[in-house]
């Protein structure tokens, strides 16, 4: 196995598991590549990292819908709630649109 | 009876939901536009829909709906980008030649990345990392976002996304690839 084979393997057990063969040739590989293991270990931080960053994203309570969203959001509810409404009174109606 | 109190509880969703919807769709789209067409879908599907009868809270109740106008959302977005640039979309080989010579060794092997250590030096990696996904085509740093940040099953995301499994892996192997390099340029120049 050479090291563009080994990124493509570290990079798909980053998703799903790989074969009992693919595994063991990659962890012979591995035992005597410091370039493939550097990325390997890299690979598992770039994805801490990633969920790091949405993790804050998620708890920062600063961030917040800003006013103008806020009203056009409602308004849009608002019509939403409305053609719901008169959807049900005029059920023929609604139907033969 | 049933429905004025459905309908009373609908005028608070906005206000009480409203930011924290918001975050959770920018935590995983990270864009504050789409995040907010994100939320305001999903309340009109709520209004909608008939599905809450009280069992969950109204907050995960609509979180749930919000996965899946946030999945919607990307797979409108990831036909957009095909249609502007139908290449790389599709495309069954990992490609990246230009970081192995022809032996299949590293042309420039990973260099050894020195762990941030305090909350400024993490936060500096977090800042390159960002910058880094921002020049990745956006169809790769969306996949990649995707992927990473949710916990979902790679076939799962296949269908959603309706992809084939080898081009995901493929989209997935370029995202690693290209940021892994210029998170290091940019990480080691800092160091």
């Amino acid at each position: 196995m050479d090291c563009k084979h080994a990124t493509h393997l570290l990079s798909q057990s980053q998703d799903m598991r790989l074969t009992w063969r693919q595994r063991f040739g990659l962890r012979l590989h591995l035992m005597l590549c410091d370039a493939c293991t550097r990325f390997s270990r890299q690979l598992v931080m770039l994805r801490e990292a990633v969920r790091q960053t949405s993790i804050r994203i998620e708890k920062d309570d600063r961030l917040k819908l800003s006013h103008d969203a806020k009203q056009r959001i409602a308004a849009a509810m608002r019509d939403h709630r409305r053609s719901i409404a008169e959807a049900r009174q005029n059920p023929d109606h609604n139907l033969s649109d | 009876m049933t429905y004025n109190f459905r309908y009373m509880t609908q005028h608070d969703w906005l206000a009480e939901h409203g930011d924290y919807l918001y975050r959770y769709a920018l935590a995983r789209l990270r864009d504050p536009h789409q995040a907010e067409d994100a939320v305001q879908e999903t309340l009109l599907a709520a209004i909608s829909g008939s599905s809450f009868a009280g069992k969950a809270s109204p907050r995960t109740w609509l979180t749930g709906i919000l996965k899946h106008k946030i999945i919607d959302q990307f797979r409108r977005q990831q036909r957009e980008t095909r249609l502007e640039s139908p290449d790389d979309i599709g495309e069954e080989e990992p490609g990246m030649d230009e970081f192995f010579v022809e032996d299949g060794h590293w042309s420039e092997p990973p260099q050894h990345w020195v762990e941030p250590g305090n909350l400024l030096q993490q936060q500096q990696f977090l800042e390159i990392l960002q910058d880094c996904m921002d020049r990745l085509p956006k169809k790769l740093a969306r996949i990649f976002l995707l992927r990473e940040i949710e916990e979902t099953d790679n076939e799962d995301i296949c269908k959603e996304l309706e992809i084939s499994p080898t081009n995901a892996w493929v989209m997935l192997y370029r995202a690693r690839m290209g940021l892994r390099k210029c998170v290091e340029m940019n990480w080691l120049e800092a160091r």
